[in-house]
């Protein structure tokens, strides 16, 4: 779904990660560990064994010492996408759809391994672990096949998850959990997931036009509420609204989580990379 | 106090009550899904405006559109002040037969009387009143009168005629009487009929309704004839034919909405009076029923002296006349009613012998025959009819001519004609046996026997009941003067006045902000 210029400026970015990364095989994360990278990391003093190949010949003629350069050891980072695929997520798919792409793209150019779980009613359906830029095709025949439906509590659905590697998380959803982001954002941080946020809304929902009296239907609990379209309601609605994404917003930095709100009616691809560099994601 | 001349109005009434039930259940709520109610449920929790009751306080037009509906009920119900000067007032009752018509148990002039009464009621003391009645006769029922007893006792003596009610000359009259006074009067006509007058004010008694009526009736020997309209939908009728007062054939008829269907029944031999009646009760039941008396024509004899084929013929076609032959020489001999005697001239005389017509010497006819404008000469036309010859005719009163002569003359008494019937084309033509039956309905005209005397038909007129004024939406309607000061247009005035200020507090733009919701705003990020 994401055109190639698009994807084009994504090269250019990494997808930032606080913590060191932890994984099996190399990668382009910079690990704990000191290695063989080419990413500079300090220097130290020469010991027998030490690889002769890594001395600094430039300290020693400066200081007639044998100092070592350290390397930082580059291991790939473990890259988790939650899609939340409730029903409620119809109405904004395309926009969740092309966010997990661009993470997905990120963290595929990255070096890392790419998962994505699509969370639905029972059973979640989880894509094979992806690597490398060519399985961004593979991505997108997951994420063909995720159609949302049914209901289903979005914190239930992520409390269920199991096998989840330590590293980066990035939960796309549009949050309308009554209890609150912070049971989901502390199971993940419990499962030491690094996780962001992207929060997904409709035009609609962001600034609801409505017209004269009107029954509206719950497209997940099939609930009725009678609106009637005065200056009072959207106000009331406003507030409500202010609340909702003041509490997501305030559960994620609580939590050091970067958080981004995507408006589901603007322009995905002019409004995306602004978005992603204002909530760290990228860095 | 405020009384009302229309409070049959007063149901409008409702119209405010309607306005807040249909503020209560105007909304018609258009169904939207939205993917989750989460957030309206969370902003609407604490927000009481969608409760019906809040909704109403938090509209402003509401009394404004309650007080408007309010006195525009007000003023239909026509609102006056009671009291004022007294004047006159001139009361017309239309009592011709349709106000005997029935709705709901009472009969239309039951209904004018109450409304009558209603009326005076309302009139200021020391009013002067004139009752009318309106009838095929106009007849003044009081003049003038202050005394309200007398006018109430001369309304409620009133009572319905079976003929229709010249209302025009009723209202000419009391029009009449009005220009009599200096200070004027009002008129009011208590009628089922439509007054297109302006001057007047008309009080609707009655509806339409559903009538059949016996239109038409004839009775002779052996027989009964009747006619049945049907002022209403289509039905079918039993009719009951009585013979002297006993019943001598009963039928059922169906008659098609809006016709009339004839009806034939057998009496017996010598019966005097026969009745016809429909048996259905309907909306008026004077003219359900009537009365004809058995005709039972005069047999006439006419005593013919000479062989004429062709008048014999002509004269047979009144069934009621015997023709007998008698002798020339001596036609007195032979009693009858009529004498035709001689060739040329023929006289047709009731007394024979006795004559005023002269006759001159026959000649030749050089001009066409042609008729002076007479009885006898009625539906003649005398096309290609020939003469060959005549003898004029003096005395009486010519009713054929050939040139300047009369060819034919007449008295009320006898009739001459001055030409052989042999000389003449004429009793080949269809002329003679008009002119023969002319002559015969001069001298000896269709008498009836005795009949005893019964009640004319209603007019149809009267007995279509459905024919009531254009406006007449039920009994009773159409407003009732007063004499009080009318409040009526202060009324319309303040209704117009809140509606303008409805019209233009709906176009306030704190008003019309409510109308859209445009919740939420775009949240910079």
């Amino acid at each position: 779904m994401l055109s190639d210029s698009f994807l084009a400026r994504l090269d250019a970015m990494r997808l930032a990660v606080r913590g060191r990364a932890q994984g099996g095989a190399g990668g382009s994360r910079r690990s704990a560990k000191l290695g063989s990278s080419a990413e500079f990391s300090d220097y130290r003093e020469y010991i027998p064994g030490d690889d002769i190949r890594r001395l600094d010949w430039n300290a020693l003629a400066r200081f007639d010492k044998l100092f070592v350069k350290l390397f930082m050891e580059e291991q790939e980072s473990a890259v988790t996408i939650l899609l939340d695929g409730s029903v409620s997520m119809a109405e904004k798919w395309d926009t969740a759809r092309m966010a997990a792409e661009t993470v997905g793209y990120l963290a595929l150019t990255g070096g890392d391994r790419l998962k994505v779980v699509f969370l639905q009613e029972g059973e979640p359906r989880v894509s094979p672990v992806l690597s490398g830029r060519p399985a961004y095709a593979r991505l997108e025949q997951f994420l063909d096949m995720c159609v949302p439906a049914g209901a289903g509590s979005l914190t239930e659905n992520v409390q269920h998850l199991d096998g989840l590697r330590k590293g980066l998380c990035f939960l796309i959803s549009d949050c309308y959990v009554p209890e609150g982001m912070d049971g989901i954002l502390d199971f993940l941080r419990y499962c030491r997931q690094e996780t962001g946020v992207i929060h997904v809304l409709s035009a609609f929902e962001l600034a609801p036009e409505l017209d004269g009296a009107v029954r509206l239907t719950d497209a997940e609990t099939g609930e009725k509420v009678d609106v009637l379209a005065d200056r009072e309601t959207a106000e009331q609605y406003r507030q409500a609204l202010e609340a909702f994404l003041a509490d997501v917003k305030g559960s994620c930095f609580q939590r050091e989580a970067p958080y981004l709100l995507l408006d589901g009616g603007k322009n995905f691809e002019e409004e995306m990379i602004p978005l992603l560099a204002g909530s760290g994601i990228i860095g | 106090m405020i009384a009302f001349a229309a409070p049959q109005f007063a149901w409008m009434l409702l119209i405010p009550a309607a306005v807040v039930v249909l503020y209560l259940l105007r909304r018609k709520y258009v169904p939207r899904q939205v993917p989750s109610a989460f957030l309206w449920q969370k902003a609407l929790r604490d927000h009481a405006a969608n409760r019906p009751l809040q909704r109403l306080r938090k509209n402003l037009l509401l009394p404004v559109q309650l007080l408007a509906a309010l006195l525009l009920a007000l003023a239909l119900m026509q609102p006056y002040i009671p009291g004022g000067e007294a004047g006159r007032t001139i009361l017309i009752f239309d009592i011709s037969g349709s106000m005997q018509a029935t709705s709901g148990g009472k009969t239309r002039l039951d209904e004018a009387k109450a409304r009558a009464e209603e009326l005076l009621r309302g009139l200021p003391a020391g009013e002067e009143i004139t009752v009318l009645a309106a009838g095929e006769d106009t007849r003044q029922m009081t003049l003038g009168s202050r005394d309200r007893e007398e006018v109430r006792q001369a309304v409620l003596s009133l009572a319905c005629e079976n003929g229709g009610a010249d209302l025009e000359r009723a209202v000419s009259l009391a029009e009449a009487i009005r220009r009599e006074e200096e200070a004027g009067a009002r008129i009011v006509v208590f009628s089922d009929s439509y007054i297109p007058r302006s001057a007047v004010t008309a009080v609707n008694s009655g509806a339409g309704e559903e009538n059949r009526a016996v239109s038409a009736l004839t009775a002779e020997e052996g027989r009964v004839y009747a006619r049945i309209a049907n002022y209403g939908s289509d039905c079918t009728v039993t009719l009951a034919c009585l013979a002297d007062g006993n019943l001598a054939e009963a039928k059922e008829l169906s008659i098609p909405a809006g016709e009339t269907a004839g009806v034939t029944f057998a009496i017996p031999e010598g019966t005097v009076l026969a009745e016809v009646e429909i048996r259905e009760a309907d909306a008026l039941a004077a003219d359900n029923r009537a009365a004809a008396a058995v005709i039972r024509p005069v047999r006439r004899t006419v005593a013919l002296t000479d062989d004429s084929l062709f008048l014999e013929s002509a004269l047979k076609v009144r069934q009621d006349l015997t023709v007998v032959r008698t002798s020339g020489e001596n036609p007195e001999g032979t009693p009858a009613d009529l004498y035709v005697t001689g060739s040329n001239p023929v006289v047709f005389t009731r007394y024979p012998g006795e004559t005023v017509f002269s006759f001159g010497e026959e000649q030749e006819a050089k001009a066409s025959l042609a008729a002076e404008n007479t009885p006898l000469t009625a539906g003649l036309t005398l096309k290609n009819v020939t003469l060959r010859s005549f003898r004029p005719v003096a005395g009486g009163k010519a009713m054929l001519r050939c040139g300047t002569e009369a060819a034919a003359a007449y008295t009320d008494s006898e009739v001459a004609v001055g030409f052989d019937l042999h000389d003449t084309n004429l009793p080949l033509k269809y002329d003679f046996p008009v002119m023969i039956q002319n002559i015969l309905d001069l001298l000896i005209p269709r008498q009836a026997s005795e009949a005893p005397e019964t009640e004319p038909l209603m007019p149809a007129r009267e007995s279509d009941v459905r024919a009531v004024a254009p406006d007449a939406e039920g009994p009773g309607s159409g407003a009732l003067p007063h004499g009080g000061q009318d409040l009526t247009t202060w009324f319309l005035i303040a209704f117009l006045f809140l509606l303008i200020a409805e019209f233009l507090l709906a176009r306030q733009p704190w008003l019309r902000a409510g109308k859209t919701a445009k919740g939420g705003k775009r949240h910079a990020r």
